[in-house]
């Protein structure tokens, strides 16, 4: 292999790859010089204080923040070595390839069976069987399987809050995506359906790509690989979850996650 | 630098104050063992193995502390790291606290007979382990890994004595087959002495994981580069 491939198929192993990113909403500026890389079929936890920038840098992996006028991104965001911000790069694509969970579950007002395949036949799978495969499968990796599968014909609402947040990722599932971003989907959940999205999260390693945003530290340690650490728009401290909640680098961080100030 | 919750604050403050005082338990046990040997004091010997007790009691106590500490606050990074450093030390300080009790116990055995000889390297010895004690407890509270690290470079002095005071007894046991049971309970005591350094060396292991948050258990102690090295 020439030294060009392997420095392709490094950059391809790289889930997302963030170089040197600065993002604005109109004058305000989110983001500062953020360089980070979110390794494959592993889960990245975002920490830090309210307003730090997580979910901007976030939704810039799926380019969801130019759903709003007058942003702008500057550096580059590569998702398995291709620049999503080049020019001609399909949106709808890459929001599937990069599949998003959001902090308040928004089923469609449809059934729980319709929800599901609402991604497929959109890709144009007609075929009944081949729904019903995708929609069987999609809801046992996000272990609700048991849960509905009398009843996939009821409609969506009807199901608890974790439920429906199981039933986002189930969503999200079908759609075959690479990456799985989710942005504090556990917040509004009490702790049993806490445990059990933070299940789900983990038996979704080793398949998916999964970057989590969580205010909620026990969850970030007990569910991630690796975490980074976020202050006023700038990355401070990126490491193994292990480490990052034991024995810091930085000492923003160590007070962060100690609960001090000064 | 103090925490958002002062409440938490105020417990890891008195968690630290505790172990401290279970700490000065601890040393003055040992130290009045040793005197109850030097003097062959009974009395002494007989109130001290009495108070051990009370430093078990306190030790379970702070132990819950820990606990609860761990459960009900979660504690991360050098929290974390300061509160199972404080359960680990207090576990060391109870053994210590048994080897006090143990040389009292082996004062008391041989109170009747005669003195085999002036216990000349004990006393070195015990002076040694006890300043291993107290600094490394000063190394906890002022959170010093270079007092940490001296305390474990003399734990080799500690092994040296015990190697001297092992070949002495067993010149005497070999010139007179009478002295055999008192000789190995001073054996025994020097033992019980070397332990007590043992456990301060392992205090002040978890004092340097407790700063920098590396373990340095069976690795080598690093040599000091310090002006007064070798004090
Ligand atoms: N739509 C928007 N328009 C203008 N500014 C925004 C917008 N969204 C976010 N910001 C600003 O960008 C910065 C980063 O916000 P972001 O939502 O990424 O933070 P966060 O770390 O996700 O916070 P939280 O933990 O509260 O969700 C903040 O200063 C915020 O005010
Ligand atoms: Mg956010």
């Amino acid at each position: 292999m020439s030294r060009m491939e392997q420095a392709i198929d490094e950059l391809e192993g790289t889930a997302v790859i963030a170089r040197n990113v600065n993002f604005y909403y109109g004058i305000v500026q989110a983001l500062f010089g953020v360089s980070l890389e979110i390794k494959p079929k592993q889960i990245t936890a975002f920490i830090g204080p309210s307003g730090c920038g997580k979910s901007t840098l976030l939704r810039c992996f799926n380019r969801m923040n130019e759903v709003l006028l007058g942003t702008r991104l500057e550096g580059d965001i590569l998702v398995h070595g291709t620049d999503v911000y080049r020019e001609g790069t399909r949106l709808e694509t890459l929001r599937k390839r990069v599949g998003m969970v959001f902090q308040k579950s928004n089923p469609f007002p449809m059934t729980i069976y319709d929800n599901i395949a609402f991604g497929p036949r959109m890709r144009g799978i007609k075929d009944k069987s081949t729904l019903g495969e995708v929609v069987e499968r999609s809801l046992k990796q996000a272990d609700l399987w048991h849960e509905v599968k009398d009843r996939l014909n009821n409609h969506a609402q009807g199901l608890s809050g974790g439920q429906q947040q199981r039933l986002c990722i189930a969503r999200t599932l079908a759609n075959e995506p690479e990456i799985i971003l989710m942005d504090e989907p556990a917040s509004a959940l009490d702790p049993i359906s806490t445990s059990k999205i933070e299940e789900t999260i983990q038996e979704l390693r080793n398949l998916y790509t999964i970057v989590i945003v969580t205010h909620n530290l026990q969850q970030a340690a007990r569910c991630s690989d690796h975490t980074a650490f976020f202050y006023m728009g700038r990355l401070v401290e990126m490491g193994a979850t292990s480490r990052i909640f034991q024995n810091p680098a930085q000492k923003r961080t160590e007070d962060y996650i100690s609960g001090k100030f000064g | 630098m103090p925490h958002y919750n002062k409440y938490f604050d105020q417990e890891l403050q008195d968690l630290k104050e505790t172990v401290l005082r279970l700490g000065g338990m601890v040393e003055e046990q040992v130290s009045n063992a040793i005197q109850s040997l030097m003097d062959s004091n009974l009395d002494l010997a007989k109130s001290t193995i009495d108070l051990d007790h009370a430093i078990n009691k306190l030790e379970v106590e702070i132990d819950e502390r820990c606990i609860d500490l761990l459960a009900l606050r979660q504690p991360m990074g050098p929290d974390l790291r300061f509160v199972t450093t404080a359960m680990k030390i207090v576990d060391n300080l109870e053994r210590m606290g048994d080897m006090a009790a143990n040389i009292c116990e082996r004062v008391i055995d041989i109170a009747a007979e005669p003195r085999l000889k002036a216990y000349l390297d004990i006393p070195r010895m015990a002076d040694i382990a006890k300043e291993m004690l107290k600094d490394s407890l000063d190394a906890f509270v002022t959170r010093s890994t270079e007092l940490a690290q001296k305390v474990r470079l003399k734990d080799d002095m500690v092994d040296a004595l015990m190697d001297q005071i092992f070949r002495e007894l067993l010149s005497y046991m070999i010139e007179d087959p009478k002295a055999i049971s008192r000789a190995t309970r001073i054996m025994f005591i020097a033992k019980y002495i070397e332990r007590v350094a043992d456990h301060a060396t392992n205090i002040s292991e978890m004092v340097i994981y407790m700063v920098e948050g590396r373990i340095v258990r069976h690795t080598e102690p690093e040599a000091l580069n310090l002006p007064d090295k070798g004090e």
